[in-house]
């Protein structure tokens, strides 16, 4: 396997509500944390920087040209940088961005960063919520908002294949589990969950009831990606990347093509050519979950279980903590937090740090020397996966 | 002033290559567009064809017939305007010749929606008088 890239410096903020922080000021606490986590760092091991546009979706503006303010912030002057968006696959993309650009010789390292925000429900960005991520004009007028537009991927899936609600409620029970061990997860001091305190929870959107959706929440995480071979001046075990897909197949739900093969299919087969692996070959995977249904449709997609098995692939603890294999080993953004777009970051980072063998405690995996991480952005109509490993 | 409502429901900001769709719907019609050089009929408005990239597609009257390719019944409104509604039905409506669009399914019991249900067009009035295209049980 040949290495494109490698991770050899993560860190996350604790996620959860910022009111007192606008967007740029997200950016500052995420990095002021990464420098003291990784405190050898110094400018002139950073030579190019993405970042997503400041305060996305916030009341005090969206600013795209965050990449500029943050570099002159930190004192470099990068031969690459921009700020760029596809909402939850953004970071998944940077990672691939880096890489084709520390393999054409614009940089030897690169900077990626996010810091997402999450309006609060009601809050009145509802409406402009609802014209963002539905189409304005012939969406819109029909009260589309996240939950519902998922719940139509979900209701399609199981009229399709029969999966069942208690199956849906599964994924959000086994990531609850992992969530525990996790010194961060915005969810773990509620405990313990039950399919039937997921069943019990209030309804948000048939099949949704309220334990089957995210936490919206704010955070944010820094990834620093360098040249394969200079990783080893960073990391004694550095995450490589060894192989990305990448596909945008829609915007608006009712245009796309289908509700239960994604453009992940193509995606993941991709990244698996690219890597010269299977999806056998795989000790674990983080896979996207605004809600419940969304690492069904992934697992299957992945090719980690065929397709209409991903309810059964989910059922009685196979993918919780001690299962046969682990998904989301952080707790998901159902059980970790939702922090925005930025959420599709903190699911390298988890994959980095159990690559990395950093994680800690009893969450770190005995074995995690390849795994799988995928990322959508939109209402899964932009879609990113990689394929990470700790051999080069 | 009281049959004004407190939050009305949303119309939408109608572009100029939108308008003989929102047109269509004031007459009481629902117009979808056909491809000059493959023939295929599309949604939504399109300055030109998703197909072949042929400019000016055609308009047409649909059938206002169709089926529902997948539903959700909403418990939590978006937003303030929808409350009164709640629960309603949001879905995925497949016309019968061929294309989908986004509608809600009026007057039924949203649980009594099932996916594959025939479904035919029906009119909602919003503020201003203006009309929404939507479904309701065929």
């Amino acid at each position: 396997m040949k290495p494109l890239a490698a991770i050899v410096a993560v860190s996350e903020m604790k996620p959860g509500r910022y009111p007192q922080y606008n967007g740029m000021e997200m950016y500052r606490q995420v990095i002021a944390q990464f420098l003291r986590e990784w405190p050898a760092l110094r400018p002139t091991d950073i030579s190019g920087l993405l970042s997503a546009p400041a305060g996305m979706a916030s009341a005090d503006g969206t600013d795209v040209f965050a990449h500029e303010k943050i570099s002159e912030e930190l004192g470099i002057e990068p031969s690459f940088s921009e700020t760029i968006n596809a909402g939850g696959c953004t970071y998944a993309l940077m990672l691939v961005r880096a890489s084709l650009a520390i393999e054409r010789g614009l940089c030897d390292s690169v900077l990626c960063l996010g810091a997402g925000r999450f309006p609060n429900v009601g809050s009145g960005m509802a409406e402009m919520m609802s014209k963002l991520i539905s189409h304005p004009e012939f969406e819109y007028p029909y009260g589309t908002y996240i939950p519902p537009i998922f719940a139509l991927n979900a209701t399609r899936h199981m009229h399709e294949f029969g999966t069942t609600r208690e199956q849906l409620a599964q994924v959000a029970v086994s990531q609850r589990e992992w969530s525990l061990l996790h010194p961060d997860a915005l969810m773990a001091p509620q405990g313990r969950l039950s399919i039937d305190k997921v069943l019990s929870s209030r309804p948000i959107a048939y099949p949704f009831n309220l334990l089957d959706c995210s936490v919206p929440s704010e955070g944010g995480s820094a990834v620093l990606v360098v040249s394969p071979k200079i990783a080893k001046r960073y990391a004694k075990k550095p995450c490589y990347l060894f192989g990305f897909g990448e596909k945008h197949t829609h915007s608006s739900i009712s245009q796309a093509h289908d509700l239960t093969t994604l453009g992940s299919r193509e995606t993941s087969a991709q990244a698996y050519r690219m890597a010269g692996v299977g999806p056998g070959d795989m000790d674990f995977a983080q896979l996207y979950d605004s809600f419940s249904i969304n690492p069904i449709i992934y697992a299957e997609d992945l090719g980690l279980c065929p397709k209409g098995k991903g309810g059964a692939f989910f059922a009685g603890g196979r993918t919780a903590p001690g299962g046969e294999f682990p998904v989301n080993t952080y707790g998901g953004l159902m059980s970790f937090g939702h922090v925005g777009d930025a959420s599709g970051q903190t699911m390298i980072v988890e994959a980095a740090r159990q690559i990395m063998g950093i994680a800690g405690g009893e969450r770190q995996l005995k074995k995690a020397d390849l795994g799988v991480v995928h990322c959508y952005g939109g209402m899964m109509s932009e879609h990113a996966t990689l394929v990470l490993g700790s051999q080069a | 002033m009281s049959n004004v409502p407190v939050n009305p429901k949303p119309v939408p900001e109608i572009n100029a290559h939108s308008k003989p769709y929102w047109d269509g719907a004031q007459r009481g019609e629902l117009m979808i567009q056909r491809c000059r050089g493959t023939g295929k009929a599309f949604t939504y408005a399109r300055c030109w064809s998703p197909y072949d990239f042929s400019p000016d597609p055609a308009w047409e009257k649909a059938s206002g017939r169709g089926t529902v390719f997948s539903y959700t019944i909403v418990y939590q409104p978006p937003y303030a305007a929808f409350k009164a509604d709640c629960p309603f039905v949001m879905a995925i409506i497949q016309l019968d010749e061929g294309p989908q669009m986004m509608s809600n399914i009026l007057h039924c019991d949203p649980e009594s929606v099932r996916i594959g249900m025939k479904v035919k067009l029906c009119f909602e009035t919003r503020s201003g008088g203006f009309k929404i295209p939507q479904f309701e049980p065929a």
